[in-house]
C-alpha cells in the first residue's frame, strides 16, 4: 500500500510532540508552583499532554492545543490539590518540602512569597499565576480557568491581598 | 504593576526557573485513536475501566521479618497442562488503583491461595518466578518518599508458595539492597532460585541517560556477585518503554543459569515517509565472560525489524518487531518466542474495521532467520481500537506459551463511554500449543493484572 503519495495530515503524534518539547517546561514550571513537587507537577503535565493525544481525533477545535494543555494541567493541579488535602492513598499525604535546588537558588524572600501563594485557595492561586507567572490578561486568565473576567478579578485582587497578610504575619 | 504584583511575578519566576529539565514525553503511554497501543503505560494511572474489582478474597496481613535463608527451591513442580500450577500475579487495586495487591493463585483449578496487599504506602513493582513453579520473589517500594525522588527505596521479597500447608504463602524480606532512587528495567530469578538480576539506570530521578546496570545479587545474602554496564539505552526494552509487566519478561535465565538473554528493542522515524522503523535483537550473556561492558561481554543471537506507517498504522510484513513487546529466549537457549502483528490493508478512516492478524512466532537459535508460527488469531478491528498482543511466558523449548490478545477500547474510553469495557475490549489469554491458543480461564481478574509470573 503506498502511503506517501497522498496529502495526509499532521500526525497527532508530530504536533503532540512539538508542542511538548517548546511548552513542557513552562508548564512544569507553572504546575511546580502549584503544587510544591516536581514529580506530581511532570505527572500533571505528562497526563494533560497523553489526554490532548488521547482525544486528538475527538476534538472538534484542534487550533489551540496549548489553551487545551494549559487548562488540562490547570485542572490536574486542582485535582492533585484535592487528593492532598485528602490524604488519598498516601500520595500526598503531607505537602512537600521545598527541593534543594529552590533552597539554594532562590532568596530568602522569594520563597517565603511562594510558600504564601501555596496557602491560598486553589482558585486565588491559579489567578495570581495565569496573570503574574503567565503574564495573563484577565480575559486569557479567565478563559483559562473558564469563569468570568469579573471571578479572576476578586481572586487576583484577595489573593494579594492575603499575601500581604501571610508575610506580615511571620515576619 | 503594583510592588505586590511586581514581587509576585518575581518570585514565582525565580522559583520556577530551578526546575531546569522535564523527562521526555512518553506517548507510547497512550491509546491514541489510530495509533496502536504499543506498550502498556508505566502503571501508575489506569483508565476507570481498570479502576480495582469488587475482591471477595480474603487479604493477608504481611508479617515481614529478616530471616535466613538456607532452603533452595527443588526441581520442576509438575506442570498443569503444560503450564505451571502456580502464578503470582499483581493487581491493581486498594485507592485509585495503586497498591498492586499480589495475588497467589492456581492455574489449574483457578482457586486463589493468598493476596498480599503491600504495607500501607507502598505498591507491588515486580515480580519474577524461579523454575520450581514455587518460588518467587516480589519487589515494593513507597509511591514517593521524599520530593524529587520519582524511584524511592525498594525492598525485595522473597515469595514461598507451599500448598497443602499450614501456612500456604510465605512472604519473607530478602536483604538484597534497596537500589535507592533507580529505575528497575528488569528483573530475572534464577531457574534455581538462587540469584536474583536486576536491569537497571541507576540515579533515574537526576540522571535518566546515566548507563544501564546489570547486577547479579545473591537471593540468600544479598551479596553482589556480578556487574555489567552500558550506554546503549535500548537494552531490556528501553526506559522509555519499560512497565510494570515488561519487567518481568526483559531478562531470562538460560542454559541451567549459566547465562542471561535480554532483548534490546529501537525506534527510528522517518517524518518524510511516515515511518516508524522497529529493531529488535535478543543478546546472550554468558556468565562465565569476562569484562563489565554488557554489550561487549554478550552477543546478538537473533534480530528482527518491523515498520509501522505512523499515520495508517500499515504494516506489511508479520514481525515481531510491530508490537514492541519484548521476545524472550526459552530456558534451553534454543528457541526465540515472540509476539508479532500484521496490518497489510488499513482502511482511510478510523472508525472501519480491518483485519489484523497477531501471531506468536518462534525462531531457532540455530537459524535464526526462519520463523515459525506458532498460533495465529485474525482479529477485524477498526484502527482507532486496534488489537494489541502480548507474551507472558514460555516453557524450557518454546512448545508451550502462555500469552494474551485484545482489542483496545481507545475510542470508547477517550470519547467518554462506558467506564466498563464490554466483552469485546476484555483481554483473552491463552495456552499457545500444538498450533492452537486455547483459552485460559482460570486466572480471575484477568482484566486488571499488570504484570504476572510463573
Amino acid at each position: 500500500m503506498d502511503t506517501a503519495n497522498t496529502e495526509l495530515p499532521l500526525p497527532a503524534t508530530h504536533v503532540v510532540t512539538a508542542l511538548y518539547a517548546e511548552h513542557a517546561l513552562g508548564l512544569v514550571r507553572l504546575a511546580v508552583i502549584m503544587l510544591g513537587d516536581q514529580a506530581a507537577a511532570e505527572d500533571v503535565v505528562q497526563d494533560a499532554f497523553l489526554g490532548l493525544y488521547r482525544r486528538w481525533d475527538s476534538l472538534t477545535d484542534t487550533s489551540h492545543p496549548l489553551a487545551y494543555v494549559r487548562a488540562s494541567v490547570m485542572n490536574g493541579c486542582r485535582s492533585a490539590l484535592r487528593r492532598r488535602s485528602r490524604g488519598a492513598a498516601g500520595l500526598f499525604t503531607e505537602p512537600p518540602a521545598e527541593s534543594a535546588e529552590a533552597r539554594a537558588l532562590v532568596s530568602e524572600e522569594y520563597r517565603a512569597v511562594v510558600a504564601a501563594i501555596r496557602r491560598l485557595p486553589t482558585r486565588q492561586r491559579e489567578a495570581l499565576l495565569l496573570r503574574y507567572y503567565l503574564d495573563m490578561t484577565e480575559g486569557q486568565a479567565a478563559d483559562a480557568m473558564r469563569v468570568s473576567r469579573g471571578t479572576v478579578k476578586s481572586a487576583t485582587s484577595r489573593a494579594l491581598a492575603a499575601i500581604g497578610r501571610i508575610l506580615k504575619e511571620e515576619s | 504593576m503594583t510592588p505586590a504584583e511586581r514581587v509576585v511575578r518575581a518570585a514565582t519566576r525565580a522559583y520556577g526557573e530551578t526546575v531546569t529539565e522535564v523527562r521526555p514525553l512518553d506517548l507510547t503511554a497512550a491509546a491514541k485513536p489510530g495509533e496502536r497501543h504499543v506498550r502498556p503505560r508505566r502503571r501508575r494511572r489506569f483508565p476507570a475501566w481498570m479502576a480495582p474489582v469488587a475482591a471477595a478474597a480474603a487479604v493477608i496481613a504481611l508479617a515481614i521479618s529478616l530471616v535466613t535463608l538456607r532452603t533452595t527451591p527443588s526441581r520442576p513442580a509438575p506442570a498443569a497442562g503444560g503450564v505451571p500450577r502456580y502464578y503470582a500475579a499483581l493487581t491493581p487495586q486498594g485507592p485509585q488503583g495503586f497498591q498492586n495487591p499480589l495475588v497467589v493463585g492456581d492455574t489449574l483449578t483457578g482457586a486463589r491461595l493468598a493476596t498480599l496487599t503491600p504495607a500501607r504506602g507502598n505498591w507491588f513493582t515486580a515480580v519474577t518466578a524461579a523454575a520450581d513453579d514455587r518460588t518467587f520473589v516480589v519487589a515494593a517500594q513507597p509511591f514517593y518518599d521524599a520530593p524529587d525522588k520519582r524511584f524511592p527505596a525498594r525492598t525485595w521479597y522473597l515469595l514461598r508458595v507451599a500448598p497443602g500447608t499450614s501456612s500456604q504463602v510465605r512472604l519473607t524480606r530478602l536483604p538484597i539492597p534497596d537500589l535507592k532512587g533507580d529505575d528497575v528495567l528488569a528483573v530475572a530469578l534464577s531457574g534455581s532460585g538462587q540469584q536474583l538480576a536486576v536491569g537497571f539506570i541507576p540515579n533515574y530521578a537526576t540522571s535518566p541517560k546515566s548507563p544501564v546496570q546489570l547486577r547479579i545479587y545473591s537471593v540468600t545474602t544479598g551479596k553482589l556477585e556480578r556487574a555489567w554496564s552500558t550506554s546503549d539505552q535500548t537494552v531490556f526494552g528501553g526506559p522509555g518503554r519499560a512497565s510494570t509487566g515488561s519487567v518481568t519478561t526483559a531478562l531470562k535465565w538460560v542454559d541451567d543459569d549459566r547465562a542471561l538473554a535480554f532483548p534490546t528493542i529501537s525506534t527510528a522515524s522517518n517524518p518524510r515517509k511516515h515511518e516508524d522503523v522497529t529493531h529488535e535483537t535478543m543478546r546472550l550473556l554468558d556468565m562465565s565472560a569476562d569484562g563489565s561492558d554488557l554489550i561487549a561481554a554478550s552477543r546478538v543471537i537473533w534480530s528482527t525489524q518491523g515498520v509501522l506507517n505512523q499515520v495508517t498504522d500499515y504494516a506489511g510484513q508479520l514481525s515481531c518487531a510491530n508490537t514492541f513487546i519484548n521476545p524472550m529466549l526459552t530456558a534451553d537457549g534454543k528457541t526465540i518466542v515472540c509476539a508479532a502483528l500484521e496490518f497489510p490493508n488499513p482502511p482511510r478512516t478510523l472508525t472501519a474495521p480491518g483485519r489484523w492478524t497477531l501471531a506468536w512466532l518462534a525462531y531457532s537459535t540455530s537459524d535464526p532467520t526462519v520463523a515459525r508460527t506458532l498460533a495465529q488469531v485474525s482479529v477485524d478491528a477498526s484502527r482507532g481500537n486496534s488489537p494489541s498482543i502480548d507474551l507472558l511466558w514460555a516453557d524450557s523449548s518454546g512448545g508451550t506459551l502462555i500469552g494474551t490478545w485484545s482489542i483496545e477500547a481507545a475510542i470508547a474510553v477517550a470519547r467518554g463511554g462506558s467506564p466498563n469495557p464490554p466483552a469485546a475490549y476484555r483481554p483473552h489469554w491463552g495456552v499457545i500449543a500444538d498450533g492452537k491458543f486455547r483459552q485460559l480461564t482460570t486466572v480471575p481478574d484477568m482484566n486488571y493484572i499488570v504484570s504476572i509470573a510463573w
